[in-house]
């Protein structure tokens, strides 16, 4: 697109000089997010209030711009890569924790606020906010908010979604409007809950009311070394079947948890197939209560070793080792694609199986990391793009792993969602009845198909 | 009248409904029990481009709510669709027919120790396909979870007659949109569920309940505020209170390990001999959440909305010193809370005093019962100002039923 000085200067007139990128150069940071999609944004604006957002928004329209929200850029799925170009509109400025009410936990906070500054924050009442995104330390709520993210301590508490009172949002007609109500009680149709995880396409938001969890009183974490996979994923639905929710149950086999070892020392044992990280809360009595059951279950499954963290530091420690391991794998190939399926939990040790055929078939190392307690699977396909043909085999494998899950009773996306990188594997798990019906609710919140355009749908949809 | 070709395939079998000639004033055209799929997609397809209004009906523990619409109906039962479609426990997710009854389901669970996380009210009536419609969730609550949260998937039929999917049955889904939203709280404003699959849950091994009388309900207030945020161990709070008695009841169920649920308890005993002379002990009530839902003619339901736990405080100050008959049930921890009245001769001054105390402290307040519209009775203060919200409610009304006849006059 060339650039339209016109615009340029009611960009400037809008957020001031100092917020307007149009040089390529300094734009090269918003082409990209979490994936290996790119595509080069016309302009980037960095509002500093909604506002400024719903003007940004109605110049937008005035001029037919396609629009792209954007966060801190952690997704994995393409959603925020300016795909046709674009404007940018990047929430990162909008940072501030407006209000925690502690005696309601709720904390009403913008959209361009790091999630895990909120539990920092409301760590001071005995609060948190729940949902974990690995990427947590970075990731943007109003990120969230759009893909509907989840972590691994959603398996007790559940997604983004279940965690949204409202969100105030600037819809593409420039109007801004709260959706939700604060109040857990509602009725009418559930903007909210239709917003959230819709990846940009409905709007932008720009403030956010969550809510707060009670934090517990004592936390468990368990690291369980085992002999092959198939028993690291039956151990997880045992557990899950005896009536325990833990916090969370994540999975490495034994490329990611090496890998993991090696990058954090956090004292995986040298011959471990596959390793579970359970983590259990609750009062005291309570966790030791858990603690037996769970060394009995996980016993049936004859594991190497059974560690349990004797402090903060080696907790933390866990789940350095957990959450570190995408950046571990590093060592054995420089790109990685991370695939996003779900399946039903007791599908897992199966759908691995599969997934260990097709990297043979395919010759390329896969490293699965799981959130295994949600049946999530983050196969972790690792290659070498400067070798002719690897990314094409890498995106390759990760489609056939993808059609594994959906022949499972599986989905495409349990928490990355589906953007630019899945959209033509939308046919796979839905009719032409059924995007239809989707597509329904773009029209109605975005008739021109201003906002991130050519995402979701596949590219004949487009 | 209505030509309908599809007579001979949908059966009349529901001699009690039979029966109904009328809903809330609208004379029953038609009424069909459409027993699988197909049938329910061919009775929708035909009733829609015939142009016939039609309502869903499950149980029928709601068909009196809402607003009037001065045109013939058509029924559609759907509690011939009562088969549970997939069920795997070590899944922890279950997908059923809409017209089961929520009792079945609950059952059904129950024989692998397993709940759907809350508790619905009227188990043997209701079906939950017609809970999901109305979007309520009960006063029990697992882990704070609510209908709209535990349902992880959705088949419906839309106006051409053709199913609809949304979601899936795994827990963890972000695959295109949440367009099975839609179809929660919305009355069948955008046609019937077929299915529905939800995520659920462990029953906890232990369970205990506490009952505790105040007489003055601050006290009950500032004990209950310590526990409000004990989602995963009390899933219910209420505080009831009736013109009768002018007595304040706070029940707490509390879940869990054993020594949990001694602990939890302890140490609201421990809290209570704090405020007050009266004497509780541990109860063995048999838990029953029908609060509300089994209106005669002569009373009314106003329900109460806010995102402030402590809400309750201007109502019940007001109801204290009021010549008027009522039951109250206060669930702090969800921020709502229904009142029962009777009718009587001051009801309209009743309701104009409520809705200024209401309007005041931001409280919602929406009022459900039978024949509401004959005592200009119909409100619902909630979102009616916010212009944005009606005109993409009415998109959506538009978009997925452009002739209104899916429950019509229960939206808009």
């Amino acid at each position: 697109m060339v650039i339209n000085q016109s615009f340029t200067q009611k960009l400037i007139d809008i957020v001031g000089q100092e917020f307007v990128i149009v040089d390529k150069q300094d734009m090269i940071v918003y082409e990209s997010d979490g994936t290996h999609d790119k595509g080069m944004p016309d302009y980037v604006t960095l509002p500093g209030s909604v506002d400024e957002v719903a003007k940004l928004v109605l110049l937008a329209n005035e001029f037919n711009i396609p629009i792209i929200a954007r966060g801190s850029g952690t997704g994995l799925s393409g959603g925020a890569v300016p795909i046709s170009g674009g404007l940018i509109i990047s929430i990162n400025r909008m940072n501030k924790i407006i209000n925690i009410d502690a005696d309601n936990a709720t904390a009403e906070v913008e959209a361009g606020v790091i999630n895990l500054d909120i539990s920092k924050r409301a760590s001071e009442y005995g609060l948190f906010y729940a949902p974990d995104p690995s990427s947590q330390q970075a990731c943007s709520i109003g990120g969230n908010v759009a893909e509907n993210s989840g972590g691994p301590h959603c398996l007790a508490y559940g997604v983004t979604t279940n965690h949204i009172l409202a969100i105030e949002v600037v819809l593409p007609s420039g109007e801004v409007t709260w959706l939700g109500d604060l109040n857990k009680e509602t009725s009418g149709i559930d903007f909210r809950g239709l917003f959230i995880g819709s990846e940009g396409t409905f709007g932008i938001c720009t403030k956010v009311i969550v809510k707060l969890i009670r934090k517990p009183e004592k936390v468990q974490t368990f690291l369980v070394a085992f002999n092959n996979i198939q028993d690291a994923a039956n151990a997880t639905t045992s557990i899950i079947s005896s009536g325990i929710i833990p916090a969370a149950i994540e999975m490495m086999d034994k490329t990611a948890s090496k890998a993991a070892e090696e990058g954090t020392n956090a004292g995986i044992p040298e011959n471990s197939d596959t390793v579970l990280l359970v983590e259990i809360e609750g009062f005291d009595e309570e966790i030791k209560e858990q603690e037996l059951l769970i060394k009995d279950i996980v016993n049936e499954f004859d594991p190497i070793e059974i560690k349990i963290a004797t402090d903060e530091k080696e907790r933390e420690l866990f789940w350095k080792a957990r959450k570190g391991v995408l950046g571990a794998l590093g060592r054995i190939a420089p790109n990685y694609f991370l695939v996003d399926g779900t399946v039903p939990r007791t599908k897992l040790a199966p759908v691995l199986s599969e997934v260990n055929r097709l990297s043979k078939k395919y010759g390329l190392v896969v490293a699965n990391v799981l959130h295994a307690g949600d049946g999530n699977l983050h196969p972790c396909i690792i290659f070498d793009q400067q070798i002719p043909g690897d990314t094409e085999k890498a995106l390759s494998l990760g489609g056939d792993i993808l059609k594994i899950c959906v022949e499972n009773g599986g989905v495409l996306s349990g928490e990355h969602g589906i953007g630019y990188e899945k959209k033509e594997y939308m046919p796979l798990l839905f009719s032409n009845h059924d995007m239809n019906h989707m597509k329904n609710l773009k029209v109605i919140f975005d008739k021109n198909n201003l906002f991130n355009p050519g995402k979701i749908f596949p590219s004949a949809r487009n | 009248m209505i030509k309908i070709t599809y007579l001979t395939l949908v059966k009349f079998s529901l001699r009690r409904e039979i029966k109904l000639k009328f809903i809330n004033g609208q004379k029953i055209l038609g009424i069909f029990t459409p027993t699988n799929k197909s049938e329910l997609q061919k009775t929708v397809l035909d009733l829609y481009k015939s142009g016939s209004p039609m309502t869903f009906i499950g149980g029928g523990t709601k068909k009196h709510f809402g607003q009037t619409y001065n045109k013939n109906l058509s029924v559609i039962y759907t509690n011939n669709l009562n088969k549970i479609i997939d069920y795997n426990p070590s899944d922890l997710t279950i997908t059923v027919e809409s017209g089961m009854k929520v009792n079945s389901l609950v059952k059904e669970l129950e024989k692998n120790n397993q709940f759907l996380g809350y508790r619905l009210p009227l188990v043997e009536q209701s079906t939950i396909g017609g809970s999901t419609s109305y979007g309520y969730s009960g006063t029990y609550r697992f882990n704070d979870i609510h209908i709209r949260d535990s349902i992880i998937g959705l088949e419906a039929v839309d106006y051409n007659g053709n199913y609809v999917k949304s979601g899936g049955q795994v827990v963890k889904n972000v695959s295109g949109y949440d367009a099975h939203k839609l179809f929660i709280g919305t009355s069948g404003s955008f046609g019937p569920i077929y299915s529905l699959s939800f995520k659920v849950y462990p029953i906890p091994n232990n369970s205990i309940f506490v009952d505790l009388l105040f007489d003055d309900i601050s006290d009950a207030y500032l004990l209950a505020k310590n526990y409000l945020l004990y989602n995963w161990n009390i899933p219910r709070l209420s505080i009831m209170s009736s013109s009768s008695d002018r007595m304040y009841k706070l029940t707490v169920d509390i879940v869990g390990t054993n020594s949990t649920v001694t602990k939890i308890s302890n140490s609201i005993y421990a809290d209570y001999k704090k405020f007050t002379q009266y004497k509780s002990e541990l109860s063995d009530r048999i838990f029953t959440d029908n609060f509300g839902y089994e209106l005669d003619k002569m009373k009314i339901l106003i329900k109460f909305t806010s995102n402030k736990n402590n809400f309750f405080l201007p109502l019940s100050d007001y109801l204290k010193d009021l010549d008027l008959k009522y039951d109250l049930m206060i669930n702090p921890i969800y921020g709502f809370a229904s009142l029962i009245v009777d009718f009587d001769d001051n009801l309209n001054k009743f309701i104009d005093d409520l809705k200024l105390i209401m309007t005041k402290n931001k409280i919602n307040m929406i009022i459900e019962g039978i024949n509401l519209e004959q005592h200009n009775l119909l409100i619902n203060t909630k979102n009616t100002n916010n212009n944005i919200i009606n005109t993409l409610t009415k998109s959506f009304k538009d978009t997925y039923d452009n002739r209104n006849l899916f429950s019509p006059g229960k939206l808009l």
